[in-house]
């Protein structure tokens, strides 16, 4: 059985606008899946749905066996890890709290209330941060670091909830390309090395090719594409984004030779 | 399982600023709990009054009363405006002589600047005090000590307004060969007037609260009969004046939540 | 393509506004049949009713001290019960803390009805239930205040950036977490700015409540005024300045320290 499974899953905002539409996956575990899509293709939505933050309106979705409702959404996101583009990280606290913060599903309130976390919990974020290679950045306040480091916290607040999946939601898109290479090398890694499911959303088709073992193409709220991505010709990437990236170069040059 | 609990610092220990931030004020509280006759009996037998209290005041109202309620909100409400206005006058030229790059000399920015700290720092309700005691009760002495507040308020908040005024628009206009006064009506007060808008709602709020308590001490409003009607027990007007305050408070929010959303940009396009 | 002609001039509505304002306002003065000939008149004397504060006499100095600290201590005890109540109460009233949107209109509207309440009107009730001295003044700033001052944080907490609460939702973190690790660390610069102008307004407060017997100088001036003791009246007006103007510096300073 898929490890994540998605089924028939359709997401309508208030506003009447359809995000997603019947979608169908099935996703096994220690995958590493490259969403790829046009702005506007739900990219997000997808993730989003995944661990509810904006739940599915329509269909059913099911990790590990559980099906997604209202009822478990915080049992099921304590075993879901998340990235954010912008990082979401509290500017004020210091590393190693932003990281403990991935703890949080497992503390009760009151202790939560004097920022107080047993033993147990330093020793799994410090090995987050050994993961991502920023211990000597611990007890740094989380705003003074550069975009590429804050993202790489971002990983290790994941990586403290000892996930089964990552969940990447454009993780790269605010960061310079040699941060973008380190984060996704990372992420790579984490999945190799630990198992962990690992999806991205991207806009890159070349980081793709790169880093997955399975890409998955939008086009506005539909899967238009579901393989290995050495399957993603320039034809088919043609029919994902309406154009290839040697066509819009071609059109760039055009455009300068005319003025 | 015994977990061994720690904050998430280098030490392990919360951060002084934390602790200091929680304890000085407990010890404040602490020591000074009987200038205040903190005493839990006194609150807790006073819940059975208060219970009482509020069932009295599901009466009839006094339908007689209505009338005169009327006058005394409205009464209330015009002081507000009026001094208000007043005060928005008043407060234009007295800020810009308050304001370090705009005032004519030194000597009378200073003098300006703690006249305006010196008529801010009393409350309202002192200055009623003494312009009764002045000229006898009525709203007269009431709207001189809002008008009197505000202008503190308004002056220092448009001094400093103009004080972080735009350099450039100045040195734009002054190029032209324009004079100080052109220069402070065509490039300062302009870019200060956004923020005052703001500002003058927050005012607007704060001088409807403190023109219903004037009547107190005789200066105007619904004071007056707000205090008569405790001290005679007056459940009935007790509970009509009450209401009337909170649903003109809660208009004025509301009207400033929308004047808020929409002026801040259409009705100032002066030119 | 260039234009020809000027686009005709947007209508300017600032003089009907104005106009309607001037209006208004000379209506106002109709209907208060304020004598501002009265105080024309009045100001020679004016200038002779001055005069006679100008012998400030301070031969009860120790208890005005006294009294005055007590003021002070009623401001202090009403701006600390405010801020336990604003904190409970606030993250009720921010939407994206809130359980469930009629929790948050009742929220809501509850520090509306305390901020509307006047606080004179409290302190009567308060008194009258308890009798005279300082606690019913307490007690009737607290309630007030905490209607502002939890307005305020609910402000506060509604502009925090959205995705700083999503990565707490995101890892399974319950109201609580989310209040003490996403909203408080990130808008303590503006809240403490909050319970400073608090404390500042509470003080000039309490030194008038006492004229309804909730404890503080403000009887001892309405006595001295009513006697017609101008030369105690203004030596309680002068320490009643000398107070709020330490106030005020001090919560200057403490702004300018925490930057």
């Amino acid at each position: 059985m898929a490890y994540i499974s998605l089924t028939a899953v359709h997401k309508t905002y208030p506003n009447g606008y359809c995000a997603l539409k019947n979608i169908t996956l099935d996703i096994e575990a220690g995958q590493f899946i490259a969403v790829l899509g046009p702005s506007g293709a739900g990219k997000s939505t997808l993730l989003r749905a995944m661990n509810a933050l904006d739940p599915a309106t329509q269909g059913e979705i099911s990790i590990d066996g559980v099906v997604l409702s209202k009822k478990n959404y915080r049992q099921m996101r304590a075993h879901i890890g998340m990235v954010f583009q912008q990082f979401n990280l509290v500017d004020r606290l210091n590393v190693m709290t932003n990281v403990l913060v991935g703890r949080l599903a497992e503390r009760g309130w009151l202790n939560s209330l004097f920022y107080l976390f047993p033993k147990t919990d330093y020793q799994i974020a410090e090995a987050a941060l050994r993961e991502v290679d920023l211990l000597d950045k611990a007890w740094s306040r989380a705003d003074k670091l550069s975009g590429g480091q804050q993202q790489r916290v971002g990983i290790a607040r994941a990586l403290a909830q000892q996930p089964k999946m990552i969940l990447a939601d454009e993780p790269i898109a605010s960061l310079d390309p040699k941060a973008s290479e380190e984060v996704l090398k990372l992420l790579r890694k984490i999945c190799s090395e630990k198992g962990i499911t690992v999806i991205v959303n991207l806009h890159q088709v070349e980081y793709a090719k790169q880093f997955a073992d399975r890409v998955i193409a939008l086009k506005a709220g539909q899967v238009v594409f579901d393989d290995h991505p050495d399957q993603l010709t320039q034809a088919r990437q043609a029919d994902i984004y309406g154009t290839t990236i040697e066509e819009t170069t071609n059109e760039y040059e055009l455009v300068l030779a005319h003025t | 399982m015994n977990m061994s609990w720690y904050w998430p610092t280098p030490n392990g220990k919360p951060p002084l600023i934390a602790v200091l931030s929680v304890i000085v004020p407990l010890a404040v509280l602490l020591l000074t709990a009987s200038t205040v006759d903190m005493s839990y009996n006194k609150i807790f037998y006073a819940i059975p009054r208060m219970l009482d209290f509020t069932k009295n005041l599901w009466v009839m109202p006094d339908w007689h009363y209505v009338p005169q309620l009327a006058k005394k909100m409205l009464e209330t409400v015009e002081m507000t405006l009026l001094a208000t206005a007043l005060a928005i006058l008043l407060s234009m030229p007295l800020g810009v002589l308050a304001a370090k790059n705009a005032s004519p000399h030194p000597i009378i920015f200073r003098i300006t600047r703690d006249l305006l700290s010196f008529i801010r720092a009393l409350p309202e309700l002192v200055w009623a005090l003494v312009f009764v005691s002045a000229l006898g009760l009525g709203p007269l002495p009431g709207i001189m000590a809002l008008s009197l507040v505000t202008v503190g308020f308004m002056g220092k908040f448009i001094a400093e307004s103009i004080e972080v005024v735009d350099a450039k628009a100045i040195e734009g206009l002054e190029s032209t060969g324009c004079t100080k006064f052109q220069s402070i009506l065509y490039a300062m007060l302009p870019q200060a007037v956004p923020d005052f808008i703001g500002s003058l709602l927050y005012i607007l709020d704060h001088n409807l609260r403190a023109a219903s308590i004037l009547g107190l001490v005789g200066a105007g409003g619904i004071g007056y009969d707000m205090v008569m009607s405790m001290r005679l027990f007056n459940y009935e007007r007790i509970g009509m004046i009450a209401l009337s305050i909170y649903a003109l408070v809660t208009l004025l929010d509301r009207l400033s939540d929308v004047f808020r959303q929409k002026a801040l940009g259409g009705i100032l396009n002066v030119h | 393509m260039s234009i020809k002609t000027l686009p005709s001039r947007p209508h300017n509505l600032f003089p009907l506004w104005l106009s309607l304002v001037l209006a208004l306002l000379w209506l106002i003065i109709w209907d208060l049949d304020v004598a501002f000939q009265d105080l024309v008149y009045g100001i020679a004397d004016m200038g002779e009713y001055l005069s006679r504060y100008g012998a400030p006499n301070f031969s009860n100095m120790s208890s005005y001290l006294h009294l005055m600290i007590q003021t002070l201590v009623t401001a202090f005890w009403g701006t600390t019960l405010a801020f336990i109540m604003a904190a409970t109460i606030a993250p009720y009233a921010a939407r994206q803390l809130t359980p469930n949107p009629f929790i948050y209109r009742i929220a809501r509207e509850l520090l509306n009805f305390m901020r509307a309440m006047p606080d004179l009107l409290l302190a009567l009730i308060f008194v009258s239930s308890m009798g005279l001295g300082p606690l019913p003044g307490v007690l009737a700033l607290a309630v007030h205040t905490a209607g502002f001052l939890g307005k305020f944080f609910a402000e506060n907490m509604e502009r925090v950036p959205a995705g700083k609460y999503e990565a707490l939702s995101a890892v399974g973190a319950g109201f609580t977490q989310k209040i003490v690790f996403a909203a408080w660390p990130s808008m303590l610069r503006e809240s403490v700015g909050n319970v400073l102008y608090i404390f500042d307004r509470n003080v000039r407060m309490a030194a008038v409540l006492g004229l309804v017997g909730a404890g503080g100088i403000g009887l001892e001036l309405h006595d001295a005024l009513r006697l017609f003791k101008y030369n105690q009246a203004s030596a309680l007006i002068i320490i009643i300045l000398i107070t709020i103007v330490a106030i005020d510096n001090l919560s200057s300073w403490i702004r300018k320290v925490l930057n």
